[in-house]
């Protein structure tokens, strides 16, 4: 291993490592009374789905699935309308159902 | 093979049984990796967390997460790497401490860092315990991600193979981490320094 350049950090790393250890290897690694019960009673691996999880894997797809309906939309949109759409069209956009009435209330 | 001598841990078996809802299958599993895991925890954690919470934590998130691992790197690894993100994260979410200032130090921590900071042979010389507190005090005051690489490799002294299993960082990633916390780090000692002048 490459040895560090004399710097303060590294005098300073190398005097810390002369320290006695302060607990980590000290200490045993004996597992507390019940512990990994506890862990596996809160894990629920295993169990069925929850909806939350369930709705967690099933997000993605649902974003694609309205992504490309939102463009199919946008472009049924743009496309050219038809003669027979236009037409329609045009026969709405001449009736004027407010200027009817007017028209009737003034005669 | 002598009789006194336990078996090898059956782990591929374990997982199985645990991918299938086994509960003892599962204790077994976190008895396994209990002694790694808390090894982890007890050198990186925060100092305000109590250990048996974040080795919960740990394996909780192991099991969580069960389902993607897929055995190219050693169970052992992968649980590593979990445990050390983990700690990691509860750095992180610990409240950024204060800026360390000169006037915080005990005087003999004082002392250690006017020696390092000026002698050569400071390494030997320095009070072993009031370094080993005041390089956690300058730690403290570095990003999360910076600490631990400076843990792994100048405390631990890791090679940079063994923090890449560990970490799951790559090894330029590790040195370039490595550079840029030492380089805060030697501003911060400057900036003690022209304190202690002050």
């Amino acid at each position: 291993m490459k040895t560090l350049p004399s710097t303060p950090w590294s005098r300073l790393a190398a005097a810390a490592r002369r320290a006695p250890s302060g607990g980590a290897e000290t200490e045993t690694g004996d597992m507390p009374f019940g512990f990994s019960a506890r862990v596996v009673a809160r894990a629920r691996f295993g169990a069925p789905s929850s909806y939350g999880v369930l709705l967690e894997r099933l997000a993605p797809r649902a974003l694609g699935l309205a992504s490309a309906c939102a463009l199919a939309m946008v472009v049924w949109g743009s496309l050219p309308l038809s003669a027979e759409a236009r037409t329609a069209d045009g026969e709405m956009d001449y009736f004027d159902p407010i200027g009817e009435v007017l028209t009737l209330t003034q005669s | 093979m002598p009789l006194d001598e336990d078996p090898p841990p059956d782990v591929e078996g374990w997982l199985a049984l645990v991918r299938g809802g086994d509960q003892a299958a599962a204790r077994q599993l976190v008895e396994h990796l209990y002694p790694q895991v808390i090894r982890i925890v007890r050198a990186r954690r925060p100092r305000r967390m109590a250990e048996e919470d974040l080795a919960q934590d740990i394996f909780l998130k192991m099991f969580s997460r069960l389902e993607q691992y897929q055995g190219q790197v050693p169970l052992a690894h992968w649980v590593s790497r979990i445990a050390v993100t983990t700690c990691i994260d509860a750095l992180r979410a610990q409240q950024r401490r204060p800026e360390l200032r000169w006037a915080d130090l005990s005087e003999k921590e004082a002392d250690t860092l006017d020696a390092v900071l000026t002698k050569e042979d400071a390494a030997d010389t320095a009070d072993a315990l009031a370094a080993h507190e005041l390089v956690h005090k300058l730690l403290d005051q570095l990003a999360p991600q910076d600490r631990m690489v400076l843990q792994l490799l100048d405390l631990e002294q890791k090679t940079l193979v063994e923090i890449r299993e560990l970490t799951g960082w790559n090894i330029t990633l590790i040195k370039v981490r490595a550079f840029r916390a030492r380089r805060k780090l030697q501003k911060l000692f400057q900036h003690l320094k022209q304190q202690e002048n002050e």
